[in-house]
């Protein structure tokens, strides 16, 4: 199999990461529930990847990085956390459902006032239309780094420059950012920025999180089981414990701190470098071929995820995706990739798009035989 | 092969002193650092007796001989990822040295 899907999740995993899973299910007890030894340990990798994190994304707070179990989990915990009745929030077309849904959910039980800052026909968002929307009203700003249609990157910094003027707090969605380019939550002014695991940070999936800048309140999600302040009828304030409720995915966030490790060894820098040669290499490809379009703002290949989504023709992005799937044994994505604002802002809500998206572990020959099965489909 | 030999420091001191913290975090944090600092600890379950139960599962145990290396140390601490809630002085309830047979 061709395995072009990665923006779903990366399929092929470094092996340290595998060997950490397997290592740590032999060995880990519970992390942060006492003090013998298989607790220790569990207790010890736990720590050891807050720590790691925090440093990955040059975050000075290890303490702040919170484990969820992806980043719809960890989005849904602040986005529920921090909005409250009434409050004015902007958020943006490009947003996946992971975002949409939590906020409609919270606009039609909590009356919020929701807005959105449109997105053109190549899914670009105007930073004049967040200094348009955003007013000192705004209490929250939730936007993705990176879109997982298109793979344009946001501007993150202009629009946390705009909100934080507002007063507004910004929460990012880094669920195709993290592990794919260089992410810097200080100089980017990021209050909360949440992650996935199991995408471009190649760790297991059920592994994801929160960095929650210093003084950022978020109410807990979930109560329970802490294994300390046991006596305390409410859940500790502390983070990470305050939104960490119950026995956390130590096998997985081993995987994770194993994952952290490769790629700080071989360089974010070089991963996103090789990820942008792949990426024009294949998208100059398509571009040549009859009936196929591609969807995006690729004029600058150095700020674009490795993701190319395209339609064939008015052929229905599933039936693409099937015959890539059945005839030349490619994995992409096709349909709405839980994302129904830009869909229709790109205007294709009826035949979806078929996404090709690559990772470090990606090869030429195999673009070679995506762009050969793309030139037989439309011909 | 060669011959590893672990040094243990004798323990016979009838009390201990232990750092009490607010969450696990805060303990490892601290463990590590007085580790760096060759301050001896010991991760060990808090005393719930000396802190209401209200406090962190663990806490780090330091000897007697140690607990004015510790006190610079903190005096002298800039870190502010660096957090505990008290230091507490706890009685040994049972013998350290008592006779074994299991």
């Amino acid at each position: 199999m061709i395995y072009l899907d990665n923006a779903a999740t990366t399929l092929i995993k470094p092996d340290s990461v595998i060997e950490a899973v397997v290592s740590a299910m032999k060995t880990q007890g519970n992390a942060s529930r006492g003090a013998h030894g298989a607790t220790l340990t569990a207790s010890r990798t736990v720590y050891d990847a807050r720590v790691k994190i925090a440093k990955f994304f040059n975050f000075d707070k290890p303490s702040n990085v919170v484990f969820t179990c992806n980043s719809t989990e960890a989005l849904n915990i602040v986005i529920s956390g921090l909005i409250n009745d009434g409050d004015h929030v902007v958020s943006t077309d490009t947003e996946h459902n992971s975002v949409l849904r939590p906020l409609y959910h919270l606009r039609d039980t909590k009356n919020i006032d929701l807005q959105f800052v449109k997105a053109n026909e190549k899914g670009i968002l105007c930073i004049s239309d967040f200094e348009k929307i955003i007013s000192k009203k705004t209490k929250v700003v939730v936007v993705n780094h990176i879109s997982n249609l298109t793979g344009n990157v946001n501007d993150i910094k202009k629009i946390s420059d705009i909100a934080h003027d507002a007063g507004a707090v910004l929460i990012v969605d880094g669920s195709q950012s993290a592990g794919t380019m260089n992410v810097d939550v200080k100089a980017l002014g990021i209050d909360v920025y949440c992650f996935t695991g199991h995408k471009g940070l190649f760790g297991p999936q059920g592994t994801g999180g929160l960095l929650v800048r210093d003084g950022i309140e978020i109410e807990p999600f979930k109560r329970g089981g802490s294994g300390v302040q046991t006596y305390n009828e409410d859940q500790p304030k502390e983070y990470p414990t305050r939104l960490e409720a119950g026995t956390l995915n130590s096998h997985g966030i081993a995987g994770l701190s194993a994952a952290i490790d490769f790629i700080s060894e071989v360089g974010v820098i070089n991963i996103h470098k090789k990820e942008v040669e792949l990426t024009k290499y294949f998208y100059d490809a398509v571009m040549k071929i009859d009936g196929v379009k591609v969807y995006g703002d690729f004029s600058d290949f150095d700020n674009h995820a490795a993701i190319v989504s395209l339609n064939v023709k008015d052929y229905d992005s599933g039936e693409v995706a099937d015959a890539l799937s059945n005839d030349y044994g490619i994995a992409t994505r096709s349909g709405a990739h839980c994302v129904p604002r830009l869909h229709i802002a790109l205007g294709t809500k009826n035949q979806g798009a078929v996404r090709f998206s690559f990772s470090y572990f990606t090869t030429y020959e195999e673009l070679d035989v995506a762009i050969g099965a793309l030139k037989e489909i439309a011909s | 092969m060669p011959l590893l030999i672990i040094y243990v420091k004798m323990d016979n001191s009838d009390f201990h002193y232990f750092i009490i913290f607010d969450t696990y975090e805060d303990a490892m944090a601290m463990h590590d650092a007085l580790d760096k600092a060759s301050i001896e600890n010991k991760i060990s379950p808090a005393p719930l007796d000396l802190v209401e139960g209200v406090c962190c599962g663990v806490s780090l145990m330091i000897m007697p001989d140690d607990k004015e290396k510790l006190d610079e140390f903190l005096k002298n601490n800039n870190d502010k990822n660096l957090k505990y809630e008290k230091i507490v002085k706890a009685e040994r309830k049972f013998k350290p040295n008592r006779d074994r047979y299991c």
